[in-house]
């Protein structure tokens, strides 16, 4: 049997009616009536102003890092179709965190430059380990640490504010054109980073096409107390490399459809490219012994000064009744190497006539760095670039989610949150040269993070 | 010339989906709802297409009331249609906003349909001889001024 | 090359969709639903994004603009 185009033409479109009648008629299964509080209508429309706070509390296993993070957010949604929004967010956060050094099987002594802020006086221990002296020669305080033989070297000086501020105006250019400009700073004691962007979005499709493309500009400085460390230099080592600035261009397009009554999806393509500084100037690599294993000196990291990243973003939103199911995924490339899918699927599950919870999880994959090293060995020449960063180690990554809210009134939303989250190595284990398997040489992090909110609407 | 099992099961879900295709507009058909401008001879009417889920609907209704105390005298006449699948949701949000205005139930979009409403909220002003003369895409508070300026010039024609 | 061909079987699957698209403006109300928003929390949304930011090498991806009530 042949088909002409025509009636190719026809069978399409009988099979669009058919979907689309498949998923209308479960549209008309489901209960008529607003059952809960989420099926009402959202007010992120003309002539409300919600103000929304919340904070959140993270902690990562093995006493790594603890972070504490107030927000607080204000939105208008003003009667001509304008939206101005301004939300803050202070960060304090403590605890120690790898930085790069491979365990051994004897004590590791590292010194590095110090603000001390958390250790007092010359000599001093310090509230998680390690001591404070101050070089005779340069002045510069040096804290000196001990970390325990077979365990990871951790960096326990490790403590920081951070405040934030998001500016953001939407304006309506017409009753299918809307423009959104916004502004964001972010300040820390050692790292500084501000970002202006613009997007503009146009309905199409009786407003069931929403395209969106966007541009963002991003200059951010690292400025560690005595400088940055020139990459490869030794650990310790005075720092002659003051504050040093990275710059990011980035630009997005999207495309979300509304493809039943009941069923929208999100098709979202996002490229960024990096110039500057974009090492970490905390982090080190090991350079070992190439029979023993045994640790000779730390080198700090060398990374690449350029970074192109692409990501491309697939997302639905299906109700049934008064659920929803969520799915999403990613697939991100970068110009390091590393690729990454991620996964995440939830469901809206209605609870009584007020609340909702939302169950979720969320996988996640890399790969590495081609430049990531667990270590260096000290026969061989040093490699243009390095880092035993984490972060740029091939892992897994799964995410076991619950999230929850119950309208008090219909003014007023209570919310939570609660993440379980953990990294596993994936692919071939590392190992030291010498015949030390059992050290662990991943750094990845299990953590968990709670959060809790309410959301105002005047 | 034969049919494979899942062919024939193929040709089935198509079949059915049609049916269920006709039974879903059919009965529509029946109790279509109807607005005849014609009725309104002599009066300028406002027709407006509404739903509870839409948030500058709930804008213009205090809007609409205005009009219809304001101008009574001079024969405007305010009809709403509501186009929310639910009536129990409508008639909730009558209540919450204390409206005695006048509703055509439009559940299925037919009338809507017919005056090719592409926003919600959607309004339509008709002249004292029943003619289209001025639509208005959403509910702009900020433009309240210019359409009460549409309504007083209709008005004000013979 | 390569990476621009699942990027085209997706934009080619959306736009088959949006030729499909039969949804009228009045048929929103599901989709205007708290539940329905591609940012139903902004709050858990940040909190994610930057937990993920600062333990992980990718970034990119969502964006929130589209759906809802499509009023005025």
């Amino acid at each position: 049997m042949q088909l002409s185009n025509r009636n190719k033409g026809r069978i399409g479109a009988t099979l669009c009616l058919v979907t689309a009648n498949l998923f209308s008629t479960t549209g008309l299964v489901q209960a008529q009536e607003v059952q809960n509080a989420f099926d009402e209508p959202a007010t992120n429309g003309p002539g409300n102003i919600i103000m929304d706070g919340a904070v959140m509390y993270y902690r990562e296993n093995n006493s790594r890092i603890q972070a504490i993070e107030p927000m607080a957010s204000y939105t208008d949604y003003a009667d001509n179709g304008d939206i101005f929004s301004i939300k803050l967010t202070a960060d304090s956060l403590s605890g120690a965190s790898p930085f790069g050094a491979t365990p051994w099987i004897a004590p590791q002594n590292f010194l590095s430059p110090t603000s001390v802020t958390i250790s007092g006086d010359d000599g001093s221990t310090g509230a998680s380990g390690g001591v404070v002296v101050t070089d005779p020669v340069t002045q510069m305080k040096i804290l000196q640490t001990t970390a325990k033989a077979n365990e990871l070297p951790l960096n326990p000086g490790f403590q920081d504010t951070r405040g934030a501020a998001n500016l953001s105006y939407t304006k309506a250019l017409a009753s299918r054109t809307r423009v959104t400009f916004n502004l964001n700073g972010s300040i820390e004691r050692d790292y500084q980073s501000y970002s202006g962007g613009a997007s503009i979005a146009q309905d199409f499709n009786n407003k069931t096409t929403t395209i969106s493309v966007g541009v963002n500009y991003q200059h951010d400085l690292s400025k560690r107390l005595y400088g940055t460390p020139t990459p490869f230099a030794v650990m310790t080592g005075v720092f002659t490399d003051g504050t040093k600035s990275e710059n990011i261009v980035s630009a997005t397009a999207g495309i979300t459809q509304v493809i039943t009554r009941n069923w929208l999806v999100q098709l979202n393509y996002s490229y960024e490219r990096a110039t500057g500084y974009q090492n970490n100037p905390y982090k080190v690599i090991s350079v070992l012994d190439p029979v023993t294993g045994a640790p000779q000196r730390y080198l700090y990291e060398a990374r690449p000064d350029k970074r192109t990243r692409n990501a491309v973003y697939i997302g639905s939103k299906l109700a049934v009744g008064s659920f929803v199911t969520n799915l999403s995924a990613r697939y991100y490339h970068d110009s390091w190497g590393i690729n990454s899918i991620t996964a995440n699927a939830s469901e809206h599950i209605p609870i009584g006539t007020r609340g909702y919870i939302e169950p979720g999880v969320r996988y996640y994959h890399q790969s590495s760095a081609d430049f990531f090293n667990y270590f260096l060995l000290s026969n061989a020449a040093l490699p243009q670039f390095a880092s035993a960063d984490n972060r740029l180690d091939k892992f897994n990554a799964i995410t076991a989610s619950i999230k929850g809210g119950y309208m008090l009134n219909d003014q007023i939303e209570l919310y939570a949150m609660a993440d379980y989250y953990s990294q596993t190595k994936a692919g071939t284990k590392g190992l030291l040269p010498g015949n030390n398997g059992s050290l662990n040489l991943f750094a990845g992090v299990k953590a968990i993070s709670v959060m809790t909110g309410v959301k105002y609407r005047f | 010339m034969k049919f494979s099992p899942l062919r024939k099961a193929g040709w089935m879900v198509f079949a059915l989906s049609f049916f269920a295709l006709l039974s879903l507009t059919g009965p529509a058909a029946a109790q279509q709802p109807t607005f005849d401008p014609g009725k309104y001879q002599g009066k300028v009417v406002y027709l407006d297409f509404w739903a509870s889920w839409c948030g500058p609907c709930k804008l213009s209704f205090p809007f609409m009331e205005e009009l219809h105390y304001r101008y009574l005298p001079k024969d405007l006449v305010v009809i709403t249609v509501n186009l929310d699948h639910s009536r129990s949701a409508a008639a909730s949000f009558l209540k919450k906003m204390r409206s005695d205005l006048s509703v055509i139930y439009d559940a299925k979009g037919d009338l809507a349909k017919s005056y090719k409403v592409s926003d919600m909220p959607t309004s339509i002003l008709f002249d004292r001889k029943g003619k289209v003369r001025f639509v208005h895409k959403g509910f702009h508070p900020d433009k309240k001024g210019e359409y009460i300026s549409q309504i007083a010039q209709l008005i004000h024609e013979n | 090359m390569k990476k621009i061909i699942p990027f085209c079987c997706l934009a080619g699957l959306t736009i088959l969709l949006t030729a499909c698209s039969t949804v009228a403006p009045w048929e929103r109300d599901v989709t205007a639903r708290k539940s329905m928003q591609l940012t139903k929390n902004a709050n858990f949304a940040a909190i994610n994004d930057h937990i993920y930011y600062s333990k992980e090498g990718s970034t990119g991806g969502r964006s929130t603009d589209g759906g809802g009530c499509g009023c005025n």
